[in-house]
């Protein structure tokens, strides 16, 4: 069953057209890994799918419901709770004047979800879902590491039990030694969650391990789609042979 | 006279290396305590070898190579250790002596091409500067830049000679840099990360440049960078650093196909790559320690290592050799019997 589809979806900016007729198709269950230079358009589409850019060409439709008809307030709020975002810099993508324990709280206070004493034991679970210590709720994201903040940046985006994610390049921000362990994470939550991701990032060893299918993209086409091993294995395109064989990633 | 004469020479005939950091340590003063950010680390490269130094941020790698030339931030505070270059202390050298090496037997390159490079000069006159610092001849230059460019992989060699750096792409800009660099053909080239800026397949492009020259122009190169699976792929050597200290150094091959500190180990298990896939990584529990933490009496790794005992946290370990590799571990031999 197709989760998410795309269908030549085009989008300019300024008279510069940055994505040409694109389609593809996520299904449900799996991470679907989005990769390209920067500028290519990868980011482009994260924003289309989150609804956060609304005038471009092509339909999209997210379980079989065209985005563009998405308009009752109702709908929109039942699509903002159901699609997700996590960024790649965890410095930046929090508030930083609002303790963990409140950034995670808020998506449930603004949808609304259980009594207000149920929210609090919600957290608790999400915070030990994600790896981070109690200890930790009345801490400002300041005082964490980055892969606690990154962790906590997925508590933010999972609290609400959405059903797919898009991943911005999430650990490209991280240091290796760090880096495993929310890829581990992402892994495990997909499946515990049930969960669909769409993961963008330029480090082919990350999107080669942690994804089903892989899109490439260049210069807002997309020229290659293919199963991960496929791809690494026998890449069709010349962009992408170009990108995976004279490789040193 | 003569003496020292054939002493130097024979220095020179047994010791290939071009660069030798002997046990080098550099301190900050951080709430009025001395803080090693750089402990005791060797180094050495031979002539037209190709070193990587590999990391993770805040390590002390970039603090290392800048120590080479000595550009270190003026908080901080060499406390021991040697940098010898041609049977030179270059942490002895006036800045005089000093500059008559930058940019001509050593040179460097750094992660952002676009503030590294001057956005209101032209590419011919930043390059020509370098080689008038120097004194070399001015007449040909222009027939020099040329065949530089030509060489680190540009064409359109008349556009790009009168463009300023804002008119070329990230990967021209580097490329500039790397060719303003190689001008006055240095023997050792440090690039400090000089493609994590870059797009991926940029980044090849540049690598392989930098792994062309060194084979064409046999300069040798330290190479500093966070990512281990991308060294490996091209380096001679590899030196691992982990919070200050230098744990471990080997060939590439050694080092990758047989690790022997707990934390390189530890290290390249943690690498995502497709043949992993659907297994679980195995992750490095714990951070890496602050700065401002470090207590430099101690293995820097105890905290995280699965081996540790009493000792690593209470004694720094000694630098032990074991075939092509050196590290720091007081478990070296128990671990790799």
């Amino acid at each position: 069953m197709s989760f998410i589809k795309l269908e030549n979806v085009s989008f300019s900016y300024k008279n510069d057209l940055i994505l040409e007729d694109i389609s593809f198709e996520i299904l449900r269950g799996e991470t679907f890994g989005l990769v390209g230079n920067s500028g290519s358009g990868k980011s482009t589409i994260a924003l289309l799918l989150l609804k956060l850019v609304t005038s471009f060409n092509g339909s999209i439709k997210f379980m079989d419901k065209d985005l563009s008809l998405i308009k009752k307030r109702s709908d929109l709020k039942q699509f903002y709770k159901d699609i997700q975002i996590v960024f790649q810099d965890p410095y930046s993508s929090l508030d930083s004047k609002k303790t963990v324990g409140y950034l995670i709280k808020e998506p449930l206070d603004i949808h609304k979800i259980g009594l207000k004493e149920e929210r609090s034991l919600k957290v608790d679970k999400m915070m030990d879902l994600v790896g981070l210590d109690k200890m930790y709720k009345t801490s400002y994201p300041h005082q964490l590491s980055g892969g606690l903040r990154q962790r906590l940046a997925i508590a933010i985006a999972l609290v609400l039990e959405p059903k797919f994610v898009v991943l911005d390049e999430c650990v490209s921000a991280l240091d290796i030694s760090i880096q495993a362990g929310i890829l581990n994470l992402l892994n495990y939550l997909k499946k515990k969650m049930d969960l669909t991701f769409l993961f963008i990032s330029h480090d082919l060893n990350v999107v080669g391990y942690i994804c089903d299918r892989i899109g490439v993209i260049n210069d807002g086409k997309i020229v290659e789609i293919q199963e991960t091993k496929t791809l690494f294995d026998n890449p069709v395109d010349i962009y992408t042979k170009n990108l995976f064989n004279n490789s040193y990633y | 006279m003569g003496l020292i004469k054939y002493e130097k020479r024979r220095r020179e005939m047994n010791n290939n290396n071009i660069l030798e950091i002997k046990d080098f340590s550099l301190a900050f003063n951080i709430n009025n305590r001395v803080v090693k950010a750089v402990d005791e680390i060797n180094l050495e490269i031979k002539k037209g070898e190709f070193v990587a130094l590999v990391g993770e941020s805040g390590c002390g790698k970039s603090l290392s190579a800048l120590s080479i030339l000595s550009l270190i931030p003026p908080s901080s505070k060499i406390l021991n250790g040697e940098i010898i270059y041609n049977d030179k202390n270059l942490l002895a050298l006036n800045i005089k002596e000093l500059n008559r090496i930058r940019g001509n037997e050593i040179s460097m390159i750094f992660q952002e091409p676009m503030s590294a490079l001057n956005p209101l000069m032209k590419v011919n006159k930043q390059i020509k500067q370098a080689i008038k610092a120097h004194k070399k001849d001015d007449l040909n230059s222009k027939a020099k830049i040329y065949k530089m460019l030509n060489m680190v992989g540009l064409d359109d060699l008349d556009r790009v000679y009168n463009s300023y750096p804002h008119q070329l792409s990230g990967g021209m800009r580097q490329r500039v840099m790397i060719a303003q660099a190689l001008i006055n053909n240095p023997s050792l080239l440090i690039a400090d990360e000089p493609t994590t800026a870059l797009d991926v397949s940029v980044q090849n492009q540049i690598l392989q440049v930098l792994k062309d020259m060194n084979e064409k122009l046999k300069n040798a190169v330290l190479f500093i960078s966070h990512d281990l699976s991308l060294v490996k792929k091209f380096s001679d050597k590899i030196y691992v650093m982990y919070a200050s200290m230098m744990v471990e150094s080997s060939t590439t091959k050694d080092l990758i196909n047989n690790p022997k500190h707990p934390y390189t180990k530890a290290l390249l298990k943690s690498l995502p790559s497709v043949d992993k896939k659907g297994q679980v990584l195995d992750s490095i529990t714990g951070i890496v320690p602050k700065l401002e933490d470090r207590n430099n009496n101690m293995c820097p790794f105890a905290p995280r290592c699965e081996y540790a005992k009493e000792i690593c946290f209470n004694e720094k370990p000694k630098l032990e050799k074991m075939g092509n590799s050196c590290l720091r571990c007081h478990f070296a031999k128990e671990l790799n019997k």
